[in-house]
C-alpha cells in the first residue's frame, strides 16, 4: 500500500530535499505540497486520503502550530513536525505535542547528505514508517 | 543516493531562494526604519531570515547558518521578547544582510561554506548588542514587576506570540461546514442585537452587549477567513462608545451582508422574534449541547450507582456521540467512540480494560474541536475543555501512581516501549490536571516531558537516567502540591508557580545536561560543528565523556569506494568508535564528511584503526584530536557562566581541589616511574661487581665504592617510599573529596515527608504529628531515591492501617493526634531507619510465631500472611515491592510491634560509598577487611587457650584470662556456607606452628567494651584505607559482609559486617 504524504514548508529548497528523500521510500508518495498552513488547508480539502503530513513550524500567513489543530479537525493524517526550532523539550515542541502532533523530528544539518549515517534521515524514515503502521 | 538528490538543483534553489529571502529582508528593514512598530513586518522579517538560515543549515554551511541564526535571534528579541527595534539593531541587520549576500554568491558558486573570519567581527558585535538589549529589557521587566507587586507574572512564553493572524484561514470560508457554522454565529449575533433595549437609558448596557457580540463575530470572521465581515466588525470595534445610530447602522449592514453572503431567505434574514425558533443556534454549540446527555451516560460507567447500566446503554450513548460527531465531520471523535462501541460489543472486560483511556482521548478530541470552533464557551452545556481538565484532576493521584509504576518498569527494562507510550498518556493527564489547578508552569513541564518520552519512544530507545531522574523529581513535587490542592488547602499559586519554575531550572541544571555550546567549548570543536549538535548528540557526548572516551574529527571521502564506505560504517558502529555527528564539506563537486567521533582508543589507536580501513590513507584522515578541556583543567572559555560552571561541576562531579589532587597524582606517578626506570637500568649486582673489580685488592676503596653504590640505591628506595606515602595521602584525599561531592543531608529526604504525611492523613480522616531524627546525617545522593519511595510507602502504611481516626484514639484514651517518628542513623556500613507509630499496629498474629523469641517478624512472611491484603490498595502501598527493591540493593525491611502497640518498621540500606580504614586479613583464599574501629586487639594463641564446649555441638571459645572467654567466629564457615559447602563445626581454628613448635592460632578480636568476638583468620595482610561499595543484585544476599572494596593488591576484599557477626554470636550464645 502506498501512503500519501503532504509536505508543508515555506522553503522551496527544503520541500525539494524532503521530496527527494520521500521519493526514495517505496511505500510513500508525495500527493501534495504547500508553502504555508493556509495553502495546506486548501490541499487538505482536495486530498482526503492523506496518511502523513510533514509540517514545518515557521511559515508565513499560517504557521505550522496554527495549522495543526485545523488539520486534525479535517484529516485523519498523522502529523510529523519537521522543524529546526522544535528541539527536544523546547516550548515549541511542547506546544506541538499539546496540539496533537504525532511525532517531531528536528531538521538535520547537512541533510543533503542523507545517504550516509545521517541519523535524522533514518529517524524520519523510522517515524514515518511507524506512524503509518499505526494508522 | 546523492545522485537521486540532484545536488546541482538543490544548490540552484539555494541561490534563488536565498536571493529572494535577502531581498525580502532588506525590504522589511527599510520599512521598519520608518515604522519600527509594525509587528507584521517584523514577523515577515523573522520568517525570511529563518528560511535563509534553514537552507544554509540543510547544506551544512555552518558559518553562513551561524550568521543567519544570530540575525534571526536578534529579530526574535524584537518579535518575542519585547525588545525595541532601534537604529542600532536595524543597521546591524542590514550589515548582516550585506554579508550574507556576499556569502550567498560565493557559496552558491563554489558549493563551499564561507570563511569564518568573514563573519567573526560582525557576529561579536551582534551578540554584544543582543546581550545589551536583553539586559535593558530585564532591567525594565524587573522594574515593572516590582511596581506591580510580588504576584506580577513576568514569565515569557515565546510560543504564545504565535497568535492567529488576520486572514490566516481564508480558505475555510469555502468549506460548507465552516460557512454553516459562521452563518449560525451571525444569525445569533443579529438576534441578540435586535433583542437589546432601545431606550437611551440603557445605552451603556447596550454598548457593552453590542461590543461583546460583535467581538465574537470578529473572532469567528478571523478564524474562518471572512474578510468583509472582519473589516466591518473591526471598524465597529474601533469606535470607543458607539452611538445608537452607529449601532443601528451596524445592524443594518450586518443584516444586508448576511442576506448577501449566505443567500438567506428574507424570513431568516429578518431576525425578529417570529423567526428565532427556526435554526437560530450555532451548529457547533448545538453539537456540544446535544453531547451533554450521552456524555453524561458514558461518564457513569464504572460508577457504583450504575451497576445496572448495561453494555447496550453504553453502546447507545457512544453511538449517539458518534452520530453527532459524524454529522459535523469530526472524524477523530468518531474514531474514538467507535473504539468504545467495539469494546462494548466484545463485552464488559474489554470495555473495562480500555474505557479510562478512551474516555480521556474522547475528551481530548472534543476539547480540540471546541478550541478551534468556539470562542465563547459561556453557557455551553458540556464544555469539553472543562470536562477534560476536571476528569484529569479527578484521576490525578491514580495517574501519578501509574507514572511511578511505569518509571519503575522502565528502570527494570520491562516492556520499555509500552511503558513509554503509557508515560506519554499519563503525562498528558497530568498536564490537564495542572491546568485545572491553574499551574501553568507545571503543565508546561509535563508537556515537555511528554515530548522527551515521545522522542525516546520514537527512537525506540529506553529513556535515559537523566530523564527518569527529572521526571521522578517532578512527580515528587507534584504529589505534594496536588495533595494539598486535593485537600482544598488555599495556597499562594503564584508562589508555587515560582517554586516550580525554580525547581525545574534547578532540576535541569543539576541533571548536568549541558548545552551544545558548552560541549562545543569543552571539546574545542571546530567552527564547522558550531550549532550542529542536537540534544541527542549532546547526551551521547556526555555519555562518552563519562566513559572517558577520546574525541576526534575524521575527514572522509567515501564517494568512490563502496567497500571502504561499508567498512567505515561498520567500524563506526562496532563499539570501537561512535559517531556523534557529521558535517558536510564540499570540495568542488565532491561531498566529503567530517565525522565527530568518540572512541576509547587513544590517538595512536585511532590512527592505526583508520590505517587498517584505508591503508593508503587517501580517503580517511584523522583531522583533529580533541581535548576534553575540563579534564585537563583548561579554561572552557566561559568561566563566569554559572550555568556552565554548575552543569559541568555536577556532571563531572570534579571540584577544583579534586583536579589539583589528580594533577599531583599524575606528577607523583611520573616521578615514581622515573625512579623505577633508573633502578631497573642500574643493575646493582653488576655495579657492585664493577666496583670490586676496579678496586683490585684495595678493599678499603672497594668498600667505600660499594657503600656509595648501596647508599645511592637506598636513597632511591627512600624517595620511592616517600612518594608512595605522598601518593597514599593524595589518594585518601581524593577518595574523601569524591565522597564529599556526592553527600547530601538526610533532611532533603525527611523534611518533605512531613507535609506528605500530614496531607495524606487528612485525606484519610486522620490527624498526625511527625518527628524526624537524623536530618543532618550525610548520605550519598544515590541513596536518597532508594529511600524516598520506601519511606513514603511505610508512612502511608502507618497512616492507612495503623493510626486510628481522632474519635477512635480519644475513645482509646490517646491523643487525637497520632504520632509517627522516623529515626535515621548511620551505622557501620549501613543506614538504619526506624519508622514507628502509636496506632493499633499490625496484626502479626500467626506470623511472629516463626520468630517469636525476639519478637521480630520476617516482613516477607508478614506481608504474605498479614499485610499482603493491604498491598496495592487505594493508597498505592505495596510493601512487598518496597522490600524487594531494598533487598535488590542489599537492604532489608522488617516489621514488628512498637512498645506503644503501634507499628514499627526497621529499614536498613548499605551505604553507597564509604571510605574505611581496615585491617586486611586472609581466610583461605578470601581476603576480608575488618574495620579498624571495631578491632579490640590481635591475639595469637596456642591450643591451650582454646576451649571446646561439648554441650554446644563442640563449639570453640577463646580463653583470654581466667574468667574471660570469647566466642570464636569462623569466617571460613561463612565462606563455605556461601559456597554451598558443608562446614565441619568440629574443625579447629586455623593454626600455624609457633617458635616453640606449638600450633599458634590467629584471632582478630572485634567488638566493644561490653561484648567481643574473636574472629579466626589465617593471616594479617596489613592496614589499608579502602573505598567500600555495596553489594548489589544476587551478591547482596551474602550475609556477614557490608560490601566489597578493591585492595591495593588489585584483588577484591569483602568488608566484614561487625554488627552482623556480633548478633550472630549473641544468637548462638542464646
Amino acid at each position: 500500500m502506498t501512503h500519501k504524504v503532504m509536505i508543508v514548508d515555506d522553503s522551496v529548497m527544503m520541500r525539494s530535499v524532503i521530496r527527494s528523500f520521500v521519493d526514495k521510500m517505496p511505500d510513500f508518495k508525495i500527493a501534495a505540497t504547500a508553502e504555508n498552513g493556509r495553502k495546506a488547508l486548501d490541499e487538505l480539502a482536495k486530498h482526503d486520503d492523506l496518511s502523513l503530513i510533514l509540517l514545518d513550524i515557521e511559515m508565513p500567513e499560517m504557521n505550522g502550530l496554527q495549522f495543526l489543530p485545523y488539520a486534525k479537525l479535517k484529516s485523519k493524517a498523522k502529523i510529523i513536525i519537521l522543524s529546526s526550532v522544535a528541539i527536544a523539550g523546547s516550548p515549541y515542541a511542547a506546544k506541538a505535542r499539546e496540539l496533537g502532533a504525532d511525532a517531531i523530528v528536528t531538521k538535520p544539518s547537512g541533510a543533503v547528505s542523507l545517504d550516509l549515517a545521517d541519523k535524522r534521515g533514518s529517524e524520519l524514515t523510522q517515524v514515518m514508517t511507524r506512524l503509518v503502521g499505526a494508522c | 543516493m546523492s545522485d537521486e538528490l540532484n545536488l546541482n538543483e538543490v544548490w540552484g534553489l539555494y541561490a534563488e531562494e536565498g536571493g529572494q529571502s535577502l531581498d525580502d529582508i532588506e525590504a522589511c528593514l527599510l520599512i521598519l526604519q520608518a515604522t519600527p512598530l509594525d509587528t507584521d513586518v517584523v514577523a515577515r522579517l523573522f520568517r525570511a531570515m529563518h528560511t535563509y538560515k534553514g537552507n544554509a543549515r540543510i547544506l551544512g554551511l555552518s558559518v553562513i547558518e551561524s550568521l543567519a541564526h544570530v540575525s534571526e535571534d536578534m529579530i526574535g528579541l524584537v518579535r518575542d521578547e519585547g525588545v525595541a527595534l532601534d537604529a542600532g539593531i536595524i543597521n546591524l541587520l542590514l550589515e548582516a544582510t550585506d554579508t550574507l549576500r556576499g556569502m550567498l554568491e560565493t557559496s552558491a558558486s563554489t558549493h563551499k561554506d564561507a570563511a569564518p573570519e568573514l563573519a567573526d567581527a560582525l557576529l561579536a558585535r551582534m551578540q554584544e548588542k543582543s546581550a545589551m538589549c536583553l539586559a535593558a529589557k530585564a532591567a525594565t521587566t524587573d522594574s515593572v514587576a516590582s511596581d506591580a507587586g510580588p504576584t506580577a507574572d513576568v514569565t515569557q512564553e515565546p510560543v504564545q506570540s504565535m497568535v492567529f493572524e488576520p486572514g490566516a484561514a481564508k480558505s475555510m470560508a469555502d468549506d460548507p461546514l465552516y460557512r454553516e457554522i459562521f452563518a449560525g454565529i451571525v444569525h445569533d449575533v443579529l438576534l441578540e442585537l435586535r433583542s437589546l433595549p432601545m431606550a437611551d437609558t440603557g445605552l451603556e448596557e447596550r454598548q457593552t452587549a453590542v461590543t461583546k457580540a460583535v467581538g465574537r463575530l470578529h473572532h469567528a470572521a478571523k478564524q474562518i477567513g471572512m474578510p468583509t465581515w472582519l473589516v466591518m466588525s473591526q471598524d465597529f470595534l474601533a469606535i470607543p462608545q458607539p452611538s445608537p445610530a452607529q449601532i443601528d447602522e451596524l445592524l443594518a449592514g450586518l443584516q444586508a451582508l448576511y442576506g448577501q453572503d449566505f443567500d438567506v431567505p428574507a424570513a431568516h434574514a429578518d431576525t425578529d422574534g417570529s423567526t428565532r425558533a427556526v435554526g437560530s443556534e450555532d451548529p457547533v454549540r448545538r453539537f456540544f449541547d446535544a453531547l451533554q446527555q450521552p456524555l453524561g451516560r458514558l461518564s457513569q460507567w464504572r460508577n457504583p450507582s450504575s451497576d445496572d447500566q448495561g453494555m447496550d446503554d453504553i453502546a447507545q450513548a457512544a453511538e449517539a456521540v458518534r452520530g453527532l460527531a459524524a454529522d459535523h465531520g469530526f472524524m477523530r471523535v468518531v474514531d474514538v467512540v467507535e473504539r468504545v462501541i467495539a469494546d462494548a460489543g466484545i463485552g464488559i472486560e474489554a470495555l473495562d480494560n480500555h474505557f479510562g483511556r478512551l474516555e480521556f482521548l474522547l475528551y481530548e478530541e472534543l476539547a480540540s474541536v471546541a478550541d478551534v470552533m468556539l470562542e465563547d464557551r459561556d453557557g455551553l452545556a458540556a464544555d469539553p475543555r472543562t470536562i477534560l481538565r476536571s476528569w484529569c484532576a479527578d484521576h490525578v493521584f491514580e495517574s501519578l501512581a501509574d507514572i511511578r509504576n511505569a518509571m519503575e518498569r522502565i528502570k527494570r527494562q520491562e516492556a520499555v516501549e509500552t511503558q513509554c507510550t503509557r508515560m506519554i498518556e499519563l503525562m498528558r493527564h497530568l498536564y490537564h490536571a495542572c491546568l485545572f489547578y491553574g499551574m501553568e508552569t507545571a503543565a508546561h513541564l509535563s508537556m515537555s516531558l511528554v515530548d522527551l518520552f515521545a522522542r525516546a519512544e520514537s527512537d525506540q530507545i529506553a529513556p535515559d537516567a537523566v530523564l527518569l531522574h527529572i521526571t521522578n523529581s517532578f512527580i515528587g513535587d507534584m504529589e505534594l502540591i496536588l495533595d494539598a490542592a486535593g485537600l482544598g488547602e488555599s495556597f499562594d499559586m503564584a508562589q508555587i508557580e515560582k517554586l516550580l519554575q525554580e525547581a525545574s531550572e534547578a532540576t535541569f541544571k543539576s541533571s548536568g545536561t549541558p548545552s551544545s555550546a558548552q560541549i562545543e567549548a569543552r571539546l574545542g570543536l571546530p567552527k564547522s560543528f558550531h550549532k550542529v549538535l542536537t540534544p541527542d548528540n549532546v547526551k551521547e557526548t556526555v555519555a562518552c565523556l563519562d566513559k572517558g572516551n577520546y574525541f576526534y574529527v575524521v575527514r572522509s571521502d567515501l564517494n568512490d569506494d563502496e567497500d571502504l564506505a561499508a567498512n567505515f560504517l561498520s567500524w563506526i558502529n562496532s563499539g570501537e568508535a561512535q559517531v556523534i555527528s557529521n558535517v558536510t564539506v564540499f570540495q568542488g563537486e565532491r561531498s566529503l564528511f567530517d565525522f565527530l567521533i568518540a572512541s576509547p582508543l587513544n590517538e595512536e589507536g585511532i590512527t592505526e584503526a583508520l590505517a587498517a580501513l584505508d591503508p593508503k590513507g587517501r580517503c580517511l584522515r584523522l583531522d583533529l584530536a580533541l581535548l576534553d578541556r575540563n579534564a585537563d583543567g583548561h579554561d572552557n572559555g566561559k568561566p563566569d557562566d554559572p550555568v556552565i560552571t554548575q552543569a559541568v561541576t555536577m556532571q563531572g562531579t570534579i571540584s577544583g581541589d579534586m583536579l589539583e589532587s589528580i594533577g599531583e597524582l599524575v606528577t607523583v606517578h611520573a616521578m615514581v616511574r622515573h625512579l623505577l626506570n633508573n633502578l631497573f637500568e642500574a643493575d646493582l649486582v653488576r655495579s657492585v661487581e664493577t666496583e670490586l673489580a676496579n678496586a683490585s685488592n684495595n678493599w678499603q676503596a672497594a668498600r667505600s665504592a660499594v657503600l656509595q653504590t648501596l647508599e645511592n640505591w637506598q636513597e632511591s628506595l627512600d624517595k620511592l617510599t616517600q612518594l608512595e606515602l605522598h601518593n597514599s595521602a593524595l589518594l585518601n584525599r581524593l577518595q574523601e573529596e569524591a565522597i564529599a561531592v556526592r553527600v547530601r543531608p538526610a533532611g532533603l529526604l525527611l523534611k518533605p515527608l512531613v507535609p506528605f504525611a500530614t496531607g495524606l492523613a487528612a485525606r484519610h480522616g486522620r490527624q498526625i504529628t511527625m518527628t524526624t531524627v537524623g536530618d543532618d546525617t550525610e548520605l550519598d545522593y544515590s541513596m536518597l531515591d532508594s529511600l524516598k519511595s520506601a519511606l513514603r510507602a511505610l508512612v502511608t502504611f502507618c497512616i492507612t492501617h495503623s493510626i486510628e481516626t481522632p474519635e477512635q484514639r480519644i475513645a482509646a484514651g490517646k491523643s487525637a493526634y497520632g504520632q509517627i517518628r522516623i529515626v535515621l542513623v548511620k551505622q557501620e556500613g549501613h543506614v538504619s531507619i526506624t519508622v514507628e507509630d502509636d496506632g493499633v499496629g499490625i496484626n502479626l498474629q500467626g506470623v511472629v510465631q516463626q520468630d517469636s523469641h525476639n519478637g521480630r517478624a520476617d516482613v516477607s512472611l508478614a506481608l504474605r500472611e498479614g499485610l499482603g491484603a493491604f498491598s496495592n490498595n487505594d493508597s498505592g502501598t505495596d510493601l512487598t515491592l518496597v522490600r524487594n527493591q531494598l533487598r535488590h540493593v542489599g537492604g532489608d525491611l522488617r516489621a514488628s510491634h512498637s512498645p506503644t502497640g503501634g507499628t514499627r518498621f526497621f529499614l536498613a540500606l548499605p551505604l553507597a560509598m564509604v571510605v574505611l580504614e581496615g585491617m586486611v586479613v586472609r581466610v583461605g583464599e578470601v581476603q576480608y577487611i575488618v574495620p579498624i574501629d571495631a578491632i579490640q586487639r590481635i591475639v595469637r594463641s596456642g591450643n591451650d587457650e582454646l576451649m571446646r564446649v561439648s554441650a554446644d555441638n563442640g563449639r570453640y571459645l577463646l580463653r583470654m584470662a581466667a574468667n574471660d572467654v570469647l566466642p570464636i567466629h569462623f569466617l571460613r564457615q561463612q565462606t563455605a556456607a556461601e559456597n554451598g559447602k558443608a562446614f565441619d563445626r568440629q574443625a579447629t581454628p586455623e593454626q600455624e606452628p609457633g617458635d616453640d613448635g606449638d600450633p599458634k592460632h590467629l584471632f582478630v578480636v572485634i567488638g566493644n567494651n561490653q561484648q567481643c568476638t574473636a574472629v579466626s583468620v589465617d593471616e594479617l595482610i596489613g592496614q589499608q584505607q579502602v573505598l567500600v561499595r555495596p553489594l548489589q543484585g544476587y551478591l547482596s544476599g551474602i550475609r556477614g559482609v557490608t560490601g566489597c572494596a578493591l585492595l591495593g593488591s588489585g584483588e577484591v576484599g569483602m568488608v566484614l559486617d561487625v554488627e552482623s557477626v556480633m548478633n550472630q554470636q549473641m544468637t548462638v550464645a542464646r
